[in-house]
């Protein structure tokens, strides 16, 4: 996302906050923009995120998918008489390679069934520790390291 | 019609928070507890908010509900994410369920690296961002 | 109709209050009670958006907004707190 672009996003999350759409809202919202990219310019990397926006519609049903899976899967651990869990931690390897792929992996894996990501290894490629809730996720995680390739 | 849905979706909402804090108080250890209470408030905060914007009607607050389902999809993970980090490095304290463990030998890998030579990387005592060596 | 909900939605929202807190007293680890502090926080949130159902009062969506940011914040510098022993570097 080019800086310009980003002041812009930003002032448009002003105007949601303040939920009035006047001119004098939108400038006040540019002017904290650039005050904002004026202190965050340096730990802000300019990367290109998504090559086509039908990948971020896609991403967004089979993420709703996963997380509504997830909770079911929750809800099922919790209110079973008995725990059957076996958690585990895992190195888990994936070929994201850009921070903001790895960040975007990170959180969508802690939402997703079964695991929740520990730490991250920025190496080529990176692999993400997840501990999973049981050890079938385990499988479940490595498989999707196949799916993930191109997000 | 939507008076219904939002009914419903505020009572899914309020369960799956009850089962977050239900999963805190039954799940043996941190990471699985983390995991519980993770998911669960994040779908149940979506349940909520999505009520009080069909509650309202309104487009100002179905507006600032989305900002704020944004908000804490983007935070809770990462918030979890620190925690256990934090956690495992004050001590594992895995609970006797634990069947694997890959986190701890790669510490102590680190651990050695750093004691054979001067850290050449001063990049990666920075929590927060990715080091620019990769 | 959505009323009664809110009713139903208030009393479980303060039973999962009520256990968070169970584990914020217990809990053997400082993380496990910043965990449960952070579910605290995140249902408080949930009890703002109630009662501004209830009410009616649109201010309580900011303040919404607002605790979801500060809850993110508090748990971050606690996380970071227990990772180094410091917060400001």
């Amino acid at each position: 996302m080019p800086l310009a672009t980003l002041a812009l996003s930003i002032a448009m999350i002003w105007l949601l906050m303040r939920g009035d759409a006047a001119p004098g809202n939108f400038f006040v919202g540019l002017i904290l923009a650039f005050i904002l990219i004026l202190f965050l310019r340096r730990t802000y990397g300019q990367e290109r995120s998504f090559r086509r926006w039908s990948d971020i519609v896609r991403f967004i049903f089979y993420f709703t998918w996963e997380l509504i899976v997830a909770n079911l899967q929750v809800l099922r651990i919790v209110l079973s008489p008995r725990l059957h869990i076996r958690p585990g931690i895992i190195a888990f390897r994936t070929e994201c390679k850009t921070p903001l792929s790895v960040t975007s992996l990170a959180n969508s894996i802690t939402l997703t069934p079964g695991t929740l990501s520990v730490d991250y290894r920025m190496t080529i490629p990176p692999s993400l520790f997840t501990p999973s809730i049981s050890r079938s996720p385990i499988k479940c995680a490595r498989a999707s390291g196949a799916a993930w390739k191109n997000p | 019609m939507s008076e219904i849905i939002g009914a419903s979706a505020l009572l899914i909402g309020a369960f799956f928070m009850f089962v977050a804090s239900l999963g805190l108080v039954r799940l043996p250890d941190v990471y699985t507890r983390m995991h519980a209470a993770t998911k669960a408030t994040t779908f149940g905060m979506g349940g909520i908010l999505i009520a009080t914007s069909l509650a309202f009607q309104d487009a100002e607050i179905t507006t600032q509900s989305l900002l704020a389902l944004v908000f804490l999809f983007l935070t809770a993970p990462t918030s979890a994410h620190l925690i256990a980090r934090a956690a495992y490095k004050n001590g594992p304290d895995l609970s006797s369920r634990t069947t694997i463990d890959e986190y701890g030998p790669y510490l102590q890998e680190m651990k050695a690296g750093e004691a054979d030579g001067p850290s050449h990387h001063a990049g990666t005592e920075n929590s927060g961002t990715i080091p620019d060596n990769r | 109709m959505i009323q009664t909900a809110v009713q139903i939605a208030l009393w479980v929202l303060a039973f999962s209050i009520a256990l968070s807190f169970y584990r914020l007293a217990k809990g053997p680890t400082v993380p496990d009670r910043v965990v449960a502090a952070d579910n605290i926080a995140t249902n408080l949130t949930g009890l703002f958006a109630l009662f501004a159902i209830q009410t009616g009062e649109k201010l309580f969506i900011i303040a919404v907004v607002a605790l979801t940011i500060l809850s993110f914040v508090a748990t971050a510098v606690y996380a970071k707190f227990l990772e180094r022993g410091k917060i400001i570097e």
